[in-house]
C-alpha cells in the first residue's frame, strides 16, 4: 500500500515533466505581434489567410483559413527561447517571399526587443529563416510496393488473429 | 455451434444492409477527393504518404490504413466504391464477430450488444463521409477478440503481447483516438494480478507490445505521443485523470482472476474516458468516430453485465437498430453530388473534350468546384495550363422529380434519399468561371485584386491554393477557402467573370448555398444590358460575342453567418437560353 501511495504521489510530477513548458506572457505578446505584422504587410499575401484563433497558456494556435484541419502551433521552448513549429502544417507559406515576410515580421520594433536574444542564438527561425526544417509526416513518403506489403501484412496478420481468437472462443464454448 | 455460425452470418448481412442504407454515399466531398487524389499519387506516381490527412485537431494526422486501402484499390485499377464497400464490409464482419463471441461466451445479451455496436458504427459512417476511422470497428474488434480468447495468465506471454501490439499499431495507424481502445484492452488484460514479480513481467509485456506497435506504425506512434503530450499540457485535468487511472489500475492489479465484466468495463471505460476528457480539456466535440474502436468493449460489457433473456435481448436489439435507422435516416450526400452522378458525368465531359484542369470554371451547377474536382479525379493529372478558351461548359441541374427537362438534357443516376433528379448537358456557354478577377475592398484601405487563373483552384484572395510539396493529383484537391478579409472590418468581395460566348440573350442564376445571410448578388454587367430579376437572377442581352463580363458581390457585415465566408472558388451559377428561365428557377440544392 505504501508503494502504491508513493507511486500515486509521483504521478502529478510525471505529468508535469511530460507536459510542454508554459508559454511566458511576453512570448505570447511577441507571437501576437508577429501575426499582426504579417497581416499588416501588404507584400505578404501568402500570410493573409493565416489568423490567430486561440492563445492558451502554453501556445498560440494558428489556423489557415484555407482547408480544414491544418494548423500551426507556435509555442515556447525553454524560456526565453521561442521557436515556430511548422511540423503540423502542410500549407505554411513557402518560398523566398514568404521567408522574407516572416523575417520582416520578426524584426519590427515591437517584436525586436523580445526576439533579439533569440536572434543571437543558433535558432534558425528566430534568426530570420524558416529553413532548414524536418519533413512533416505529410511530406514523408514510401513506395507503393512497401505500402501494399504493409497493408497485406496488416490485413493477413490481423485477420488471422481474429479467426484464431474466434475459433478458440467457439471451441471453448463447445467444450463446455 | 453451427447454428451460431448461421446466425452470425445473418447478423453480418443485416449489418451490411443497415450500414449501406445509413452511411453517407460516396460523393465529391472534398475529404473523399483529397484521399482519392493522394491514393492515386501513391499508385501512379510512387509517392505514398506516411500519414493520413490532417485531423480537425491541430497537429494530428489520421492514419494510413484507409489511404493504403484506397491506394491498393487505385493500384488495382478499381474505382472508389470498392473501398467504400470494403469499409462497410469490415464493420459488418466486426458486428458478426461481436455477436458470435458473445454467444460463444454464453452472454445472453449478444444481440443487443451487437446492435449497440452497429448503432455506433452506423452513426460514425452517417455523420460525414466514409473515411479514415471506417476501419476502426474491425481493428478494435480484433484487439478485443484477442484479449477475450487469451486466458489472463497469457497476458505476460511475449507472443501474445506482440500480437496485441500489432493490433495496437494498426489501430493507432487508423485513427488517433482508436489507440485509446487498444490501451484499454491491454490494461484490462495484462494488469489484473500484476503485483510483485508479475509486475516486472507486465513491464516486459508492455515493452514488447509497444515495440511491435512502433515497428508497424512509427509515424502513427509519434502522432499518438503528440496527442498524449497535448493531453498532458492540460495539467490539472491530466493530473486528476492520471491519479484516478493509477488508483483504479492499482486496485485492478490486486484482483486476479477478474470477472469478465470487470475486464470489459476497464476496456470500455478507458477509451470513453479519453474521449470525455478530450472534450472537457479542449471543448472538441465528442463525435461517434472517437467511439468506433471502443464499441466492441461497450457491446460485450452490455451483453455480459445485464441479466438478459434471449427474448429481451432480441427485442432490445431490434429496438436499438430501429432507433438508429430512424434517427440517422438514409445516407444523403451533403452539399454535393454522389459518386454515381460524377461517374455518369465523365462520358459527357469527354464527349465535350472538357478535361482537367480546364474543367475548373467550366462546370455550371450547384457545388460546381467540387463537381469539377470530382471529374478530375478520373482523369490523369497534368500541370495546369491555359484553358481551352471557347469550348463548351458542362451543366448539371438538380430538379424535383416531377420536373423533366426536354432537349439535350441527359438524366443522371438519382441522388439517394433527396427526392431530386439530376440532369446534365454540354453547351456553348457564355460565362467563364475560370477567367476574371476577385477584389476585396475594406473600408479605408485600397482594393486588393487578384486575377482568376483558369485551371487552378483557389486560395485566399486568389492565391493559387496548391500544396507546394504535393505531388501531382493532390494539387487538384478543392480547398475550402475564404474570400473574406481577415481584419473583420466592413468590406465587400467582388468577382468579375468574363463572357466567352456569342451575342444574344440569356438568363443566369446564382447557385449559392441555401439560407446564407450574406449571399452573392448581381452588381453589374459590362458590355451587355442586364435586367436583374431578384437577387439570384439576371437577364442579359449582349450584342457582340466575347465582350465584357458579369460582376457579383458579397458584402461582409456583423450579421453574416460564418459559413458564408467559406467557398471553394468563385460563386457557382448556371446559364440558360431565354426560354429556360422556368427550368432554372426550379433548380434545388441537394
Amino acid at each position: 500500500m505504501k508503494r502504491t501511495i508513493l507511486g500515486l504521489a509521483l504521478v502529478p510530477w510525471a505529468v508535469a515533466a511530460f507536459a510542454e513548458p508554459v508559454l511566458p506572457p511576453e512570448a505570447a505578446t511577441a507571437i501576437q505581434a508577429v501575426v499582426d505584422a504579417l497581416h499588416a504587410d501588404a507584400r505578404c499575401v501568402d500570410w493573409q489567410g493565416w489568423t490567430e484563433v486561440e492563445v492558451r497558456s502554453d501556445r498560440v494556435v494558428l489556423r489557415p483559413l484555407q482547408g480544414p484541419g491544418s494548423a500551426v502551433l507556435v509555442h515556447a521552448g525553454e524560456r526565453p527561447w521561442l521557436r515556430l513549429d511548422v511540423r503540423a502544417s502542410t500549407a505554411w507559406p513557402q518560398g523566398a517571399e514568404a521567408d522574407a515576410c516572416l523575417a520582416r515580421a520578426l524584426q519590427t520594433p515591437r517584436t525586436e526587443s523580445i526576439w533579439k536574444e533569440a536572434v543571437a542564438t543558433r535558432d534558425p527561425i528566430a534568426a530570420g529563416s524558416v529553413t532548414p526544417r524536418a519533413a512533416t509526416p505529410m511530406e514523408r513518403t514510401r513506395s507503393p510496393t512497401a505500402t501494399w506489403l504493409w497493408l497485406a501484412t496488416v490485413t493477413v496478420g490481423l485477420s488471422a488473429m481474429g479467426c484464431v481468437a474466434l475459433r478458440r472462443l467457439v471451441a471453448a464454448a463447445s467444450g463446455q | 455451434m453451427a447454428r451460431h455460425g448461421w446466425q452470425a452470418a445473418l447478423v453480418t448481412g443485416l449489418t451490411l444492409a443497415v450500414l449501406a442504407w445509413t452511411a453517407v454515399p460516396l460523393s465529391d466531398h472534398p475529404d473523399t477527393l483529397r484521399d482519392w487524389y493522394a491514393a492515386r499519387d501513391c499508385a501512379e506516381r510512387g509517392a505514398c504518404l506516411l500519414a493520413g490527412s490532417a485531423t480537425s485537431f491541430g497537429g494530428l494526422h489520421n492514419g494510413t490504413v484507409f489511404p493504403s486501402v484506397l491506394a491498393a484499390v487505385a493500384g488495382m485499377g478499381l474505382d472508389l466504391p470498392v473501398a467504400w464497400w470494403a469499409a462497410l464490409g469490415c464493420a459488418a464482419l466486426a458486428t458478426g464477430a461481436v455477436w458470435l463471441a458473445a454467444s460463444a461466451l454464453s452472454w445472453r445479451g449478444a444481440t443487443v450488444g451487437a446492435a449497440v455496436a452497429l448503432a455506433v458504427w452506423a452513426a460514425c459512417m452517417s455523420a460525414q463521409v466514409v473515411w479514415a476511422p471506417a476501419f476502426a470497428p474491425a481493428l478494435g474488434c480484433v484487439a478485443g477478440l484477442w484479449v477475450l480468447a487469451g486466458p489472463p495468465q497469457q497476458g505476460s506471454g511475449l507472443a501474445w503481447s506482440a500480437a496485441l501490439g500489432a493490433a495496437g499499431g494498426a489501430l493507432a495507424d487508423c485513427h488517433p483516438m482508436a489507440a485509446a481502445a487498444w490501451v484499454g484492452w491491454w490494461l484490462a488484460a495484462a494488469v489484473p494480478g500484476a503485483v510483485g514479480r508479475a509486475a516486472l513481467r507486465l513491464g516486459v509485456s508492455a515493452a514488447v507490445a509497444l515495440a511491435v506497435a512502433w515497428a508497424l506504425a512509427p509515424v502513427a506512434f509519434d502522432n499518438n505521443l503528440a496527442l498524449a503530450r497535448a493531453a498532458a499540457a492540460h495539467r490539472p485535468l491530466a493530473a486528476v485523470g492520471a491519479v484516478v487511472a493509477c488508483a483504479a489500475l492499482a486496485v485492478l492489479a490486486r484482483r486476479a482472476p477478474c470477472r469478465p465484466t470487470t475486464v470489459l468495463g476497464v476496456a470500455a471505460l478507458i477509451p470513453l474516458g479519453a474521449a470525455g476528457a478530450g472534450h472537457l480539456g479542449t471543448g472538441h466535440e465528442v463525435h461517434p468516430r472517437y467511439l468506433a474502436a471502443a464499441a466492441p468493449a461497450v457491446a460485450w460489457w452490455l451483453a455480459a453485465a445485464w441479466p438478459w433473456s434471449a427474448r429481451s435481448s432480441a427485442v432490445a436489439g431490434l429496438a436499438v437498430c430501429a432507433a438508429a435507422m430512424g434517427l440517422l435516416g438514409g445516407g444523403r450526400v451533403s452539399n454535393g453530388h454522389s459518386w454515381d452522378q460524377v461517374q455518369a458525368l465523365r462520358p459527357i465531359a469527354r464527349a465535350a473534350a472538357l478535361t482537367w484542369p480546364d474543367a475548373i470554371g467550366l462546370v455550371q451547377g450547384h457545388a460546381c468546384r467540387k463537381l469539377a474536382a470530382g471529374l478530375g479525379a478520373a482523369l490523369p493529372w497534368r500541370d495546369a495550363g491555359p484553358a481551352a478558351g471557347n469550348g463548351p461548359v458542362l451543366q448539371v441541374l438538380d430538379l424535383p422529380a416531377t420536373v423533366a427537362p426536354g432537349g439535350r438534357w441527359i438524366a443522371l443516376p438519382p441522388a439517394p434519399h433527396t427526392g431530386l433528379r439530376s440532369w446534365a448537358r454540354a453547351i456553348d456557354g457564355w460565362v467563364d468561371g475560370g477567367r476574371g478577377q476577385v477584389c476585396v475592398r475594406e473600408l479605408g484601405l485600397p482594393a486588393r485584386c487578384e486575377p482568376l487563373r483558369p485551371g487552378v483552384t483557389w486560395g485566399p484572395l486568389g492565391t493559387p491554393a496548391v500544396w507546394p510539396q504535393a505531388p501531382g493529383h493532390v494539387r487538384a484537391y478543392p480547398w475550402m477557402t475564404t474570400l473574406r478579409p481577415p481584419s473583420g472590418r466592413a468590406s465587400e468581395t467582388t468577382v468579375d467573370l468574363a463572357f466567352r460566348g456569342p451575342g444574344g440573350e440569356r438568363v443566369v442564376r446564382i447557385l449559392d448555398l441555401p439560407n446564407r445571410r450574406c449571399p452573392w448578388r448581381w452588381t453589374g454587367a459590362d458590355g451587355c444590358t442586364a435586367v436583374v430579376r431578384g437577387s439570384e437572377w439576371v437577364h442579359l442581352r449582349c450584342p457582340s460575342a466575347g465582350q465584357g463580363g458579369l460582376r457579383l458581390t458579397r458584402s461582409w457585415g456583423p450579421d453574416c453567418d460564418d459559413i458564408s465566408q467559406w467557398t471553394d472558388g468563385p460563386p457557382c451559377l448556371v446559364e440558360g437560353h431565354i426560354d429556360e428561365s422556368d427550368l432554372l428557377q426550379a433548380v434545388r440544392m441537394p
